[in-house]
C-alpha cells in the first residue's frame, strides 16, 4: 500500500484478546465460516490450533499463547494442502507462523485463496520444555520478557504485519487492527469496524522495536557463527544430537512425506559403512549426523522463517533454531529474499533472471 | 597440503558440454591430472546439492561442477538453477565457515577441451596450497 494504512483502534484493557469478540461477530455475521486460531486445551496446560465455527467456543481461545506448540502453517496445511473447497477460514496467528504458512502456500502446501490472515504483534514465546514441565507458565507475556526462547529474542518480524490484518498492541499501545490489503479491509468491515484511526504510533514503535531486535540479531548470531566457525566446532555445536529427526518433523517448511534422510534407499549399506570404517579408522555410529543437518540447511534454509519450532522440538538441547538463523539470513539475502515476507515473490530455487548472481563477492562461476 | 600427497577431486560434468569437452581433451591428448574422478550427469542440474555436501564430507579435497554456458543449456534452463544452487550452497559454506573454496562450478562448452585442462589443473594447484580436507579424519561426523 503506497500511503500509510489506516486503522481501526479497539476499546479494549485485554491486547490480542481484543479480537476474540470481533471473530465470533465475523462468524454470526455469516462473512466467514470458520476461524482457525489457538484454544486453550481441556487439561488447561497446553493450546492448540482449532477450527472453529461455533462462536460460543470462542471463548476459551487465547490468540495469542505463550508456547508455540503446532506451528498455525502446519494447521493450516493440513486443512488446506489439497485446496480450500471454499471454506472461507480467518486465520489468527504469530507473525512467524503466518509467514510459514506464506511460504507453504508458494510450495504448494497452503491455499491462501479463501483464507484471511489475522496476525498481531507478537511479544515472543516461552521455551516449550520449560512450559511442558511447569516452571515458566507466564499468564500475560509482556513485551521485555527474558524468559523468551533465544530464537524469539532476537526476532526483528515480531511485528511484521505479513497477514491481511494486522492487530498492533505491542508496548503498551491500544489494540488497532490495521487492514493491509482488500481482504484485511473486507474482514474489518464484517468485524463492524471501521479503519479511520491514524496508525503511526504503531508504525513508528514497531520500526524502532524492529531495529533494536535486528541489532540484537546481528551480534548474538554473530558470537554464534564465530562459536560455530569451521567443521570442528560445528561439529561441537551439533555433538548432542541424538538423530529424532524431530526438527525436521516440527519443522513447518519441511514439508515432504517422506523426508529424503529416511528413505531406506538412501541409506548406507552395512558394506559401504564396513568399508569407510576400514577406511577411516574410527567414526560415530549411525553415520550422517552433520549431513543431516546440512541437508536440511540445503533444502529449507532459503524458505526458513526463524519461527523456532526445530529447537522447541530437540530434547538434547541442540541451538538448531539458531544455527538456521544463521545460515539462513546469509542464503535469503544472497538472492535478496525474506522467506515470507512477499506473497508475491518466487521461491529463489524455482526462479533465475538469465544475468544475475556474476561476481559480487569473487568468483562465483 | 603436506608432503607429496595429491588432492583429491570429484566432478559432476554434463553429459551435452563438460563431458564432451572432457572426452575431447582425452582424444586430443592433453595433459590431465590423474587424481581426479568423473561422475557423468545428465545435466549439471543434476547435481542436487547433497552430493557435494557428501563428497566432502565422505573426505573428497575439492568438487567441480561443470555445464554448458549459460543460455546453451540442452534442455533450456537447467544450468541456470544450478548456478542459483551452487550459490546457495557456497553462501552455506561461507555462513558455517566451512572452505567454499572446495567447491566450483565452471561453464565448459564441448569443444573447449583446453579450458577444461586449465579449469581442472588451477583447481587441482589451488587446492594444493591449502591443507588436507579435515572431514576426512572427523570421528563424529
Amino acid at each position: 500500500m503506497s500511503e500509510a494504512p489506516r486503522g481501526a483502534t479497539i476499546q479494549s484493557e485485554e491486547g490480542p484478546r481484543a479480537l476474540v469478540p470481533l471473530l465470533a461477530r465475523a462468524l454470526e455475521k455469516g462473512t466467514s465460516d470458520a476461524v482457525l486460531l489457538p484454544l486453550r486445551t481441556p487439561g488447561q496446560d497446553s493450546y492448540a490450533f482449532v477450527l472453529v465455527k461455533d462462536p460460543r467456543l470462542l471463548r476459551q481461545a487465547d490468540p495469542l499463547p505463550p508456547v508455540q506448540t503446532v506451528t498455525g502453517g502446519r494447521a493450516l496445511s493440513s486443512l488446506t494442502r489439497h485446496g480450500g473447497g471454499g471454506v472461507r477460514i480467518l486465520a489468527v496467528m504469530r507473525p512467524c507462523e503466518a509467514r510459514g504458512a506464506i511460504e507453504l502456500s508458494k510450495l504448494g502446501q497452503v491455499d491462501l485463496k479463501d483464507v484471511t490472515l489475522i496476525t498481531m504483534d507478537c511479544p515472543g514465546t516461552v521455551p516449550l520444555q520449560r512450559f511442558a514441565r511447569g516452571d515458566l507458565r507466564p499468564s500475560a507475556v509482556g513485551f521485555a520478557d527474558q524468559d523468551i526462547r533465544p530464537i524469539c529474542q532476537v526476532c526483528d518480524l515480531s511485528c511484521a504485519a505479513v497477514g491481511d490484518l494486522h492487530l498492533g498492541w505491542g508496548e503498551g499501545l491500544a489494540p488497532i487492527l490495521i487492514p493491509m490489503d482488500e481482504r484485511g479491509a473486507e474482514a474489518l468491515l464484517a468485524m463492524g469496524l471501521r479503519a479511520e484511526g491514524d496508525t503511526s504510533e504503531w508504525r513508528t514503535t514497531v520500526s524502532s522495536r524492529s531495529q533494536e531486535r535486528r541489532e540484537r540479531r546481528e551480534e548474538r548470531l554473530g558470537q554464534l557463527r564465530v562459536a560455530s566457525s569451521g567443521l570442528d566446532n560445528l561439529m561441537v555445536r551439533l555433538d548432542s544430537c541424538i538423530n529424532c529427526h524431530n526438527c525436521m518433523r516440527a519443522c513447518p517448511i519441511c514439508y515432504c512425506r517422506v523426508c529424503a534422510f529416511d528413505i531406506r534407499r538412501q541409506e548406507r549399506s552395512a558394506n559401504e559403512v564396513l568399508d569407510l570404517a576400514k577406511a577411516r579408522g574410527s567414526m560415530r555410529l549411525p553415520m550422517d549426523t552433520l549431513m543431516f543437518h546440512l541437508g536440511r540447511m540445503n533444502h529449507m534454509s532459503l524458505n526458513c522463517v526463524s519461527c523456532g519450532a526445530c529447537e522447541d522440538a530437540c530434547p538434547a538441547g541442540v541451538p538448531i533454531a539458531q544455527l538456521f538463523a544463521m545460515v539462513s539470513d546469509r542464503t535469503q539475502s544472497a538472492f535478496k529474499y525474506r522467506a515470507g515476507m512477499d506473497r508475491q515473490q518466487r521461491s529463489p530455487l524455482i526462479t533465475f533472471l538469465e544475468k544475475e548472481l556474476e561476481g559480487e563477492d569473487g568468483q562465483r562461476c | 597440503m603436506s608432503g607429496n600427497e595429491e588432492p583429491r577431486v570429484l566432478g559432476f560434468l554434463c553429459n551435452w558440454c563438460a563431458y564432451a569437452g572432457a572426452d575431447l581433451a582425452g582424444v586430443s591428448r592433453l595433459q590431465l591430472p590423474a587424481n581426479f574422478c568423473v561422475i557423468r550427469t545428465m545435466c549439471s542440474a543434476r547435481t542436487e546439492p547433497l552430493f557435494l555436501f557428501k563428497a566432502l564430507l565422505g573426505g573428497m579435497d575439492g568438487v567441480l561442477v561443470a555445464g554448458c554456458h549459460p543460455g546453451d543449456c540442452h534442455y533450456q534452463r537447467g544450468n541456470y538453477f544450478t548456478r542459483r544452487r551452487l550459490v546457495m550452497v557456497q553462501e552455506i559454506l561461507k555462513a558455517l565457515n566451512m572452505e567454499h573454496e572446495r567447491v566450483r562450478l565452471h561453464w565448459i562448452s564441448a569443444s573447449e577441451c583446453s579450458l577444461y585442462q586449465k579449469v581442472l589443473t588451477e583447481f587441482i594447484e589451488d587446492l594444493k596450497g591449502m591443507e588436507r580436507n579435515v572431514a576426512r579424519d572427523e570421528v563424529f561426523l
